[in-house]
């Protein structure tokens, strides 16, 4: 299926999308977003609350949204930390606390998969697995994952390119140990 | 075998196509069981009750924080190297006692010795995070792999996570594109803020500049960018080692590689503080040279950009990046 998402969202302003346009946006987007939250720690019910949160900005957004795929996420992570009273202010730039690699082993083996089978088909593998990455690998992770170009992610975080090319490295390293603990864990 | 069990061998493609396929199957089970209509019709009842307001926007007034009271005219800011070249940038060279450092990293670095190994990245880590916890890192780098090479300083204060950001023009002429927070950082402060927050964005080439709420949109600014932490990092989970010494602008310096990583992509420490100085990958084309400020009141006052006289407003940028060059 051709993508509905338009290259701009003009709202507010002569060009307005149609309501068509944005049910269509919200009908092609609300997956990807909830499963982008999901991967960046966030409970499923509060991705709910912040993807609403999300798409209400959007509709009462007066300025041009360039990248309306990309704004929803940032903003509706935004929302999320911004409402969530369990994370301290000061922490809110950091929703899972960063694990060593040393560490990662112990974790996975400790995520709760709702049904094992899912190990067996590509079930609610990616969003755990990313999840359970440091803070820096895990937003790195998910945006390239999203088809952010390394230049766009390093704009985005204020980091380097090289930057981001090593965290790649070494999320995809975390992840591919996961894999075969995962892997390890149902061969029993 | 199941699919995954062949994913030891770290293959970067089919880590990315095992994680898509995981995504794909999450996104289609959970559209298939979702009320789009009614979660919809939600979304346009709370827009329909929700006060809409204006964009924050703060008037801006040129800004001089400088003391000599000059920055308007020579915006040049205090914490640049004052012998900067306008273009291509000189390197930081320390000129010490090779020798004497060597003699240094030799009682340090015994070998491929796993213990003497994990005792310097682990002196290193330390070092290295102590120098950062009130710090401002500044960075000094040289790129070549963009379409020109381009020129950029930039100043990260580790405990508010402000940055500034200052890229030079490709041909020499000087500034290129001045970006940093509207309200400078406090020695008060005592962590980040959540944005969104105006940041000041002043372009020399077009003689124009702009105040926008950032993160855009609504991202985050991330204190942990600081390259210096990387390696903090990188050596305390074990990503990164130590990878023997090497002379770099005749200054002995310690060598640290990623774990199975680039073998053109090296960072370096200075064995006489144990901080990382530089990082350099010459297949690439950049090299980025680090040092430790003081986060004094003056300092971090500088980190909004100085406005120029005869610069005009405008609310977007004409250019589209960073590395454009002015001509």
């Amino acid at each position: 299926m051709p993508s509905v998402v338009p290259e701009s969202v003009l709202v507010g302003t002569e060009g307005d999308p149609s309501p068509a346009d944005l049910y269509a946006l919200y009908r092609e987007e609300r997956g990807p977003l909830l499963w982008y939250l999901r991967s960046q720690g966030v409970e499923e019910h509060e991705a709910e609350d912040a993807i609403q949160a999300a798409f209400v900005r959007l509709l009462l957004a007066k300025t041009e949204v360039r990248e309306p795929r990309w704004w929803l996420r940032t903003v509706a992570l935004n929302e999320y930390r911004r409402s969530s009273p369990s994370i301290p202010s000061s922490r809110r730039r950091a929703v899972v606390v960063p694990v060593s690699p040393a560490d990662l082993s112990s974790q996975c083996a400790a995520t709760p998969f709702s049904d094992p089978a899912e190990l067996t088909e590509p079930g609610l593998w990616a969003h755990d697995a990313i999840a359970s990455l440091p803070d820096r690998q895990r937003r790195v992770m998910a945006a390239h994952i999203e088809g952010r170009t390394n230049q766009q992610i390093a704009d985005d975080l204020g980091v380097s390119n090289a930057s981001v090319r090593q965290s790649l490295r070494r999320a995809r390293r975390a992840l591919s140990e996961r894999l075969r603990t995962d892997a390890d864990d149902e061969r029993g | 075998m199941a699919p995954w069990q062949r994913f030891g061998d770290h293959d970067e493609t089919e880590v990315d196509g095992r994680v898509e396929a995981s995504r794909q199957a999450f996104i289609a089970r959970h559209d298939a069981a979702f009320d789009f209509e009614a979660g919809w019709a939600e979304i346009v009842r709370r827009a329909d009750t929700t006060t809409r307001s204006s964009p924050r926007l703060v008037a801006v007034e040129p800004v001089d924080r400088r003391r000599d009271g000059h920055a308007a005219t020579n915006p040049a800011p205090a914490v640049a190297d004052p012998h900067r070249r306008s273009g291509r940038r000189r390197l930081m060279a320390r000129v010490g006692s090779i020798a004497a450092a060597a003699a240094m990293v030799a009682a340090i670095v015994v070998g491929t010795d796993d213990k003497a190994q994990a005792d310097l990245a682990s002196r290193i880590a330390n070092a290295t995070t102590r120098a950062l916890a009130d710090s401002i890192e500044h960075e000094v780098s040289d790129w070549t792999w963009t379409a020109l090479p381009v020129d950029a300083e930039t100043w990260r204060d580790q405990t508010t996570a402000a940055v500034r950001s200052l890229n030079y023009a490709a041909d020499g002429s000087g500034r290129s594109l001045d970006w940093g927070p509207l309200v400078a950082p406090t020695p008060d402060d005592e962590g980040p803020t959540l944005g969104p927050f105006p940041v000041l964005a002043v372009d020399y080439c077009f003689g124009e500049y702009e105040i926008e709420e950032f993160p855009v949109p609504e991202g985050v600014i991330d204190v942990n960018a600081s390259i210096a932490r990387s390696v903090a990092e990188g050596l305390d989970d074990g990503s990164m080692r130590t990878d023997g010494t090497e002379v770099v602008d005749g200054q002995l310096l310690i060598r640290v590689v990623e774990v199975g990583g680039s073998e053109s992509l090296a960072w370096y420490v200075d064995p006489g503080t144990y901080r990382p100085v530089r990082i350099a990958d010459p297949v690439e084309g950049y090299v980025t040279t680090i040092e430790y400020l003081p986060r004094t009141p003056d300092l971090l006052a500088q980190f909004t950009p100085v406005i120029p006289e005869g610069l005009v407003q405008v609310d977007e940028l004409t250019r589209t990046d960073d590395y454009r060059p002015c001509s």
